[in-house]
């Protein structure tokens, strides 16, 4: 039986205990809505001690199936002030697996200011260890000193000085699978700051002499199921951009018609996307002996890393992805995209979230604190984040407080998070997602590009939001996403693997509902927090500016909206 | 907002039309042609005097007799074979919305190989068949003017579409004459088809400016010619408007689409084996008054189209009820039954409310409908 460990911060004690049964056959997305509305008050501080830090697998840890091993981080952002599930790849969801674990729950707060970390040995014994020597560390030093410490078979999940200094942007950073690197993050909404409140500066996880064993309920219904889907999302990942190349491909795509954001979502087209596209990323890695085709955790089949070497050929920065380019490239006007991988690092190793952040430079560059297109500037700021200046405190809290400071009038958040390099004018399904997300502007929550009539047209984009919505659900319960893509043809597999773990029907209602309730329940949490339908609108410049790439304006009318989530 | 609207068929018009079939068949440069309509338009003579007309201006003909209701892929693969046997360049179909998609499936596979059911959906890149004349013989399908043609497939049991250029018409003849011994009945649930098609293109997520006039002189022509059409076959003003109606709607919906109450009558229609045309008409009210919570607007048309006065001031709600009311006051002079009087039962009515909420059709629903919705509509129109 799986377990659940217990830590509170309080009184400095872990405890061990199977998994509540009715947590069973839930994972990811899922396991997090349900705990969170049973366990954490929805009105309270989310750095309070109220408020609780939660690690959990998916539904599917611990078996063969491909990408099982995200690791989904929970609690009430400090970011949004609503309920919060940010998942991320990385190496520590195979070992919490391994290790028997599925979820971890961090309480209360310590009395004094000591700093610790959690570490699970190989014997599977759990500990709070004294982590004042890593005080003030980033992602990649402590990393590395974690390493030297417990040897380079660990998975980490760290924070940098971000999260310790509570900016509302900070994420967990998750080490990759092979390399160590702490580049896989958990970045949205802040939940960084949550595990710094607590004064948990890491988890180390070791790989356990005798691993977990999964119990099914028929093993053989199980792996014929698993196997085929494994083989589905392999032939799939074949042909997909996303390991020929990368995430970086859909620049591409977008740069050319119009959905890339370009200076702060003007709407705009950015004539030098190339720069930061496809072909630049290739030559680059190429010529400068870095990777793409890497896997983040082990078995997974898709691939998409990298790894990004600068110009001496020495590491830079890996899992650089579309979002970080998009919006730290063409939305602040930068086409450089050594600059880019830099700002990459620079927010890893702090840890904090590149979407935020990169978002709130271009605030900074449409109020005129630093020119339009100035990569040198945009890496000062940088640099004052990570030494903490007055305005450097500002930036780490994101987007919508650069703005708000600067007296922007153009601020692309919802529910105060920054909006994720898709502009919403044309794509507008994504709007409608980033608009009802019980996450805030959130791209994973059901990214409907390419999947309505036209993009840019109203046509069926709200129903392909919903469905999307309730399919992102519950693959990050799951699964990575980018795997799940592949499996849309036979969802059933899903069911019959269901079946085979947990017995009974092997319908697909099982597992659909499973994201129809989390939404709910995340909408129910977010309600009891104070959020009402105004928090499910885009910013006001989307509804009233034109793109100039494509005439288009954001013109869901709000009923639309409303209705959305109702089943 | 920005929308677009594509022109695609080409038409000739008037009583008499038809006896043009074999100068436009020449002037597209046809020489041996298959002509495709069921064993009634045959018996009532109909069928004979194209062929007659067509063998006239020079062009040999070949003759594909056997269409059947709701067009079975086997049929179509059949009769595609058939035509690519003998050679032919080009396609004439006369009927309703049944003999034309089977000419449009045959167009499918002149030059992609069977079976028809892999190119179900929206297909970009099918290779070009043959030039197609359309020549409808009742007014609802619009079918001539469209870019889809609807297959039964056998295999899956149920009915799927390939949307496709190929499924395009090279020309539509629209001959009311051909019309005038359509049976009332028949009148009456092909017409109400053409109404669902202009009512639903004009309140649906794809609508434009130039498929709302369509869909508006539509409304207007059917509110007025339908009932006079049903109650004398052989008024041909009646017939010549109601097969513009028709066009109209076709025109408006090819490029707007239609939504719930195609879904409502599409699962209808399957699970209880009703015509089309009804399937579609049993809650086309209540449709159309739940579309106006948003599209109060195109309500408001719909309304003043059937020639009802809505206030200046009137709610959406009110809008709603308005065109409720006129729609089902129209589908009742034209005797089309409600689901009770169909002898379905309330409660497998209900039933299928889960089935519709799963069509894709509601992807152009102007918001979400849930299944209680569809539900609560279809309880509501059940006995009305």
């Amino acid at each position: 039986m799986w377990s659940k460990l217990t830590i509170d911060m309080k009184n400095l004690t872990l405890s061990k205990e199977p998994l509540d049964d009715e947590y069973r056959e839930l994972g990811g997305k899922s396991l997090i809505a349900q705990y969170m509305i049973k366990n954490v008050p929805p009105q309270c501080d989310p750095l309070s001690n109220e408020n609780q830090l939660i690690f959990c697998t998916t539904i599917f840890a611990g078996t063969k199936l491909t990408t099982a091993h995200r690791l989904s981080i929970g609690g009430k952002s400090p970011l949004t002030g609503g309920i919060k599930e940010s998942n991320a790849g990385g190496y520590a969801a195979s070992l919490l697996a391994e290790q028997g674990i599925k979820l971890v729950v961090v309480k209360e707060i310590p009395a004094d200011d000591r700093l610790w970390f959690l570490h699970i040995n190989a014997e599977g014994k759990a500990s709070l260890e004294d982590a004042s020597m890593y005080e003030g560390l980033n992602n990649y030093d402590i990393a590395k000193k974690l390493d030297e410490r417990f040897g380079d078979k660990i998975a980490t999940v760290s924070i940098g000085s971000a999260g310790e200094r509570l900016y509302k942007c900070s994420s967990l950073q998750v080490s990759e699978f092979g390399t160590g690197h702490p580049s896989r993050a958990a970045a949205r909404g802040g939940l960084g700051a949550l595990m710094g409140s607590k004064r948990l500066k890491a988890v180390v996880i070791e790989k356990p002499l005798e691993p977990y064993k999964v119990q099914y309920a028929n093993e053989a219904q199980f792996k014929d199921a698993c196997l085929k889907l494994n083989k589905l999302i392999a032939e799939g990942a074949k042909n997909d951009p996303f390991q020929t190349i990368g995430t970086i491909s859909t620049i591409d795509v977008t740069g050319a018609n119009g959905i890339l954001p370009v200076d702060n979502y003007s709407g705009k087209l950015f004539p030098d996307y190339t720069e930061v596209g496809s072909n630049k990323f290739m030559s680059n890695l190429k010529s400068r002996g870095g990777r793409n085709k890497r896997a983040c955790q082990p078995g997974c089949v898709v691939q998409c890393s990298n790894v990004y070497n600068d110009k001496n050929g020495d590491y830079l920065t890996s899992g650089f992805e579309y979002e970080t380019v998009a919006l730290f490239g063409p939305n602040c006007h930068i086409s450089d995209l050594d600059a880019i991988a830099e700002m990459d690092r620079i927010c890893d190793d702090l840890g904090v979230d590149t979407i935020d952040i990169a978002n709130a430079i271009a605030v900074c560059m449409e109020a005129g604190k630093i020119p339009w297109g100035d990569a040198a500037a945009a890496l000062g700021l940088l640099k004052e984040m990570a030494e903490g200046t007055e305005f450097g405190n500002i930036l780490g809290n994101g987007c919508e407080a650069v703005g708000k400071s600067l007296g922007c009038k153009r601020i692309p958040v919802v529910k105060h998070q920054a909006i994720a390099g898709y502009d919403p004018r044309n794509t507008k399904g994504t709007g409608i997602t980033y608009a009802t997300s019980p996450m805030g502007a959130d791209h994973t929550a059901g990214l409907s590009m390419g999947r309505a009539f036209e993009d840019t047209g109203r046509a069926a984009q709200a129903y392909v939001s919903t469905k999307l919505q309730v399919a992102m659900s519950f693959a990050d319960s799951m699964m990575c996403i980018f795997a799940f893509a592949h499996t849309v043809t036979d969802l059933q597999l899903f069911a019959e693997m269901m079946a085979g773990l947990f017995g009974g029907k092997a319908d697909l209602l099982r597992v659909t509902s499973i994201g129809v309730k989390s939404l709910l329940t995340e909408r129910a949490f977010n309600k009891m927090a104070g959020m009402t339908i105004k928090d499910d609108r885009l910013p006001d410049f989307f509804y009233t500016e034109r793109s100039i790439a494509t005439g288009s304006q954001f013109d869901i009318n709000d009923y639309e909206l409303e209705v959305l989530f109702e089943f | 907002m920005i929308t677009s609207y594509n022109v695609f068929v080409p038409a000739v018009m008037g009583s008499g039309a038809s006896l043009r079939t074999g100068l436009k068949v020449r002037e597209l440069g046809c020489q041996k042609v298959l002509v495709v309509y069921d064993k009634g338009l045959k018996d009532v003579g109909i069928a004979d005097t194209i062929v007659e007309n067509i063998q006239n201006s020079g062009i040999q003909t070949i003759c594909f007799d056997g269409v059947l209701p709701d067009p079975p892929d086997t049929m179509i693969e059949a009769a595609a074979a058939m035509a690519v046997n003998e050679g032919v360049d080009g396609i004439v179909a006369i009927g309703g919305g049944s003999a034309i998609d089977t000419a449009k499936g045959i167009n499918v596979l002149i030059n992609n190989p069977p079976p028809i059911m892999k190119y179900f959906g929206v297909q970009k890149t099918l290779n070009p068949g043959v030039p197609m004349i359309f020549i409808p013989t009742t007014s609802g399908t619009g079918s001539e003017v469209t870019n889809m043609c609807v297959v039964s497939c056998t295999s899956l049991d149920k009915k799927d579409s390939v949307v496709s250029p190929v499924c395009v018409g090279t020309l539509a003849i629209l001959d009311p004459d051909l019309t005038l011994g359509l049976p009332p009945k028949m009148t009456a649930a092909t017409g109400i088809d053409a109404l669902a098609h202009a009512v639903e293109s004009l309140t649906g997520g794809q609508a434009n400016p130039i498929s709302d006039a369509l869909a508006r002189e539509a409304i207007r022509l059917i509110g007025k010619w339908l009932p006079v059409a049903f109650r004398e076959g052989s008024n041909l003003e009646a017939r010549e408007q109601m097969l513009l109606a028709s066009m109209y709607a076709g025109m408006a919906f090819t490029n707007a689409l239609v939504h719930v109450g195609h879904s409502i009558g599409h699962t209808l229609g399957a699970q209880f084996h009703l015509p089309h045309g009804i399937a579609c008409a049993v809650t086309l009210p209540e449709v159309i008054e739940y579309t106006a919570k948003t599209e109060f607007n195109k309500v408001r048309m719909i309304c003043e189209c059937l020639g009802e006065v809505v206030a200046e001031d009137a709610s959406s709600e009110e809008i709603g009820a308005i065109a409720r009311k006129a729609i089902r006051t129209l589908i009742k002079s034209l005797e089309i039954p409600n689901l009770k009087e169909l002898g379905i039962s309330l409660e497998n009515a209900v039933q299928i409310a889960p089935l519709v909420a799963a069509d894709t059709g509601l992807a152009l629903a102007p918001y979400r409908i849930p299944t209680p919705k569809i539900a609560e509509l279809i309880k509501s129109a059940y006995d009305a």
